[in-house]
């Protein structure tokens, strides 16, 4: 599946380049518009004097697109379409309302240019919670309650948030009337580890570091094509299911979601594969028990590190064959006291790490000397 | 003034109580045979008795799965209602239910301190301690329960009992306006636990478990049948009652105190069940015509053990593949009892003197 489409994509792209350049154009300025090769939710447009970075996908259902105008810092202001959000590029002054960009940031070695983040108990960086420990970054929002006279004092000049749809959690509706430069994006609709790792492209054009991005982002593609390269032709996979419940509802994740694709690529045959959705399924204990209780694997049990805190929790968990086995594994390893879980930092920006511990998991017999860096066996 | 009642005789309250008792039973066996699979009636026979031709699996989910739910919605029903008699009588008002004294928000309390402060550093410390994530959870809901009805009953001791109902009002209030604070300041996935603990659930309390729940009802529904006296006296005032010899003092504090447990217990396993309180004591009433606690303890029992599974087997969504919150199936069903059974009654003050 990704071999076919990154030479579609590269085809495509070259031939309609030739097409353009061959065409009559309009004497207006010639553009290249670099399409991404894994992921379906950002574009980035270049023209002579800024760039146009479009995005679509924002939230489940939506149909609509959002554009910023990145203009260098100093130029004057070109044409632009009527309403468009304006950045000037490069940002020093960054604002992240997710803790995922912090992942990308430190991998194109930015994140001196944070000086503000939201909900900072789930910020696994060890650097960024020194900062926010001694005051360098300032918390701006805790829970629900975002402090909006704090991000304007500290006036930035990129905000970095993605929505969902819910008006009493969604950041740009709070800021709206405050002229703040916020820009969303739509990573976490991606459903293949790759394309979410590719947003490192989107992110790295607010600080004219889109090289960086490049090589940073072309060696985990490959290395993570290879890995899976060693589990796509295995006939014989383990039967995996995943989660636990939480107060008593078990919200086990769609066939067409991030978890399942990456258990997919992994080689492992996630028990709810076939069932439509890529958001989570409302189950109860019972009914995943009916499906699930003979499984091989048993992944992302909340949050429980050990099997008595597992069993704990629920006796009835010991009589899943998983349980029993003891094939109960984790994604806990990184996790830190407050919540905090680098898999969703730097593990975004590197899934081939994820991929390898997952194959690790699911084959071990594949990966005898990989040794586990955001999974633990719960013992 | 209640059994002069000419509805109300003693053969008739006999088939009432056996029609009560077999309704009960079809409940629980068609609760025990529709769930995520339908099984048939000989399945669970198979399964209850251990059968060598039973699949492991199913067995499995009819005795740790349904049987230990059927167990709670039934014990829990019961708790309820009998709490929700004994707060209808002792404060002489309808409206009164099994939370009245401000329980529910003490567990609220108590699990929002859980869910939404402490963890997830409470769940590290729970690691620390070998204590789960769920008992902290039932030690949480019934600890902020017990101290919210302590404190009631403190405040209360030298007032009358209508003072009582408004002081438990306001520390309802109170606690209610803390656990919204705390809301506040969580994260969205705290705030969907919290709430998804306040749709109540039965099916978490494990055999385990029952071992606590089960003795604490039941005890509690014990203490409440030996003041089946008290209460037809305190249902005519407290004045009256001391008149015909009652310790109001002792005998308000017992009730009262065996009401917290039974609700709180409840709230504490299953999170706050709403609404069976209130009704099960207007349906018993309507179906037996009389106002004597013998016949209304052990019917209110029937009546809720029944209305909850009835709501337990409705909330599991038989043939969808999704279940409901039980709170909303227990309004849903609760409220057109009551209002059916008021309509009917048509003169509900005659029975609270």
């Amino acid at each position: 599946m990704l071999m076919p489409k990154s030479t579609k994509y590269i085809a495509l792209h070259a031939l309609s380049l030739v097409a353009y350049l061959c065409s009559s154009a309009t004497p207006l300025a010639a553009t290249i518009t670099s399409v991404p090769h894994y992921a379906k939710n950002f574009e980035l447009s270049q023209f002579p004097t800024h760039r146009i970075a479009t995005i679509r996908n924002v939230q489940r259902g939506s149909t609509a697109t959002h554009q910023y105008a990145l203009v260098p810092k100093g130029a004057p202001l070109p044409e632009l379409p009527a309403g468009i959000t304006v950045i000037r590029t490069p940002v020093t002054r960054v604002v992240v309302m997710e803790t995922v960009y912090i992942g990308y940031l430190d991998a194109l070695n930015q994140l001196d240019t944070i000086i503000g983040a939201a909900t900072s108990d789930y910020i696994s960086n060890g650097v960024i919670r020194a900062l926010v420990a001694d005051g360098s970054i300032q918390k701006v929002q805790i829970g629900a309650a975002l402090n909006i006279e704090r991000i304007l004092l500290l006036q930035p000049d990129l905000i970095l948030t993605s929505v969902t749809g819910d008006p009493a959690f969604d950041i740009p509706l709070k800021l709206a009337r405050s002229g703040l430069p916020v820009v969303l994006t739509a990573g976490y609709m991606e459903q293949h580890p790759l394309a979410r790792a590719e947003w490192i492209k989107f992110i790295a054009a607010f600080f004219d570091v889109g090289d960086l991005a490049e090589q940073t982002f072309e060696p985990i593609a490959t290395r993570y094509k290879s890995l899976h390269e060693t589990v796509a032709q295995i006939e014989q996979r383990p039967t995996v299911f995943c989660g636990a419940p939480y107060s008593s509802a078990w919200h086990m994740a769609g066939g067409e979601s991030y978890t399942a694709q990456t258990i997919r690529d992994a080689g492992g045959a996630y028990l709810w594969a076939d069932v439509p959705g890529s958001g989570a399924i409302p189950l109860d204990t019972e009914r995943v028990f009916l499906k699930a209780a003979h499984a091989d694997i048993w992944i992302n049990p909340s949050f429980y590190r050990s099997l008595n805190e597992l069993y704990a929790a629920d006796p009835r968990f010991q009589k899943f064959h998983a349980g029993q086995t003891g094939h109960v594994f984790n994604n806990t390893k990184q996790r830190t006291a407050s919540g905090g879980n680098s898999i969703w930092e730097r593990g975004i920006v590197h899934p081939d790490d994820v991929l390898a511990d997952l194959i690790k998991v699911f084959h071990p017999e594949l990966m005898p000397d990989w040794e586990f860096i955001y999974y633990e066996q719960l013992k | 003034m209640s059994t002069a009642n000419p509805h109300a005789s003693p053969r008739r309250s006999a088939t009432l109580f056996a029609l009560l008792g077999l309704a009960v039973l079809s409940v629980a066996g068609l609760s025990a045979c529709i769930g995520s699979t339908a099984l048939s009636i000989e399945t669970v026979f198979k399964a209850l008795t251990g059968a060598p031709d039973i699949d492991p699996v199913l067995q499995q989910i009819v005795i740790d799965f349904r049987l230990p739910r059927i167990l709670t919605s039934i014990l829990a029903g019961a708790a309820l209602a009998t709490a929700g008699l004994m707060m209808q009588t002792i404060f002489r008002n309808p409206l009164a239910d099994p939370f009245v004294l401000g329980v529910n928000s003490g567990a609220s309390l108590g699990v929002a301190i859980v869910l939404l402060a402490l963890a997830p550093t409470g769940l590290s410390l729970t690691a620390g301690l070998g204590v789960s994530g769920q008992i902290l959870l039932i030690l949480a809901s019934s600890g902020g329960a017990a101290i919210t009805l302590f404190t009631v009953l403190v405040l209360s001791r030298k007032v009358d009992i209508m003072s009582v109902l408004i002081i438990g009002l306001m520390i309802s209030y109170t606690v209610g306006a803390l656990v919204s604070i705390l809301m506040y300041f969580s994260m969205a996935e705290r705030l969907q636990s919290f709430l998804s603990w306040s749709f109540g659930d039965y099916g978490n309390v494990s055999w385990t478990q029952m071992r606590a729940f089960a003795p604490a009802i039941l005890g509690a529904l014990g203490i409440s049948l030996l003041f089946v006296k008290p209460l037809d006296a305190l249902l005519l005032g407290e004045r009256y009652a001391e008149s015909v010899g009652t310790r109001t003092q002792r005998a308000r504090i017992t009730i009262l105190f065996a009401a917290s447990i039974l609700a709180g217990t409840v709230t504490g396993f299953c999170g706050p069940i709403g609404f069976l309180g209130i009704a099960a004591p207007h349906l018993s009433r309507y179906l037996f015509h009389t106002s004597s606690h013998r016949v209304l303890i052990p019917a209110s029992i029937l009546v809720g053990a029944l209305l909850s599974l009835s709501a337990d087997f409705i909330a599991r969504g038989p043939g969808l593949d999704v279940s409901l919150p039980l709170n909303a199936i227990t309004a849903l069903i609760g409220a057109p009892v009551i209002i059916a059974a008021l309509i009917k009654q048509r003169n509900l003050k005659r029975l609270f003197g």
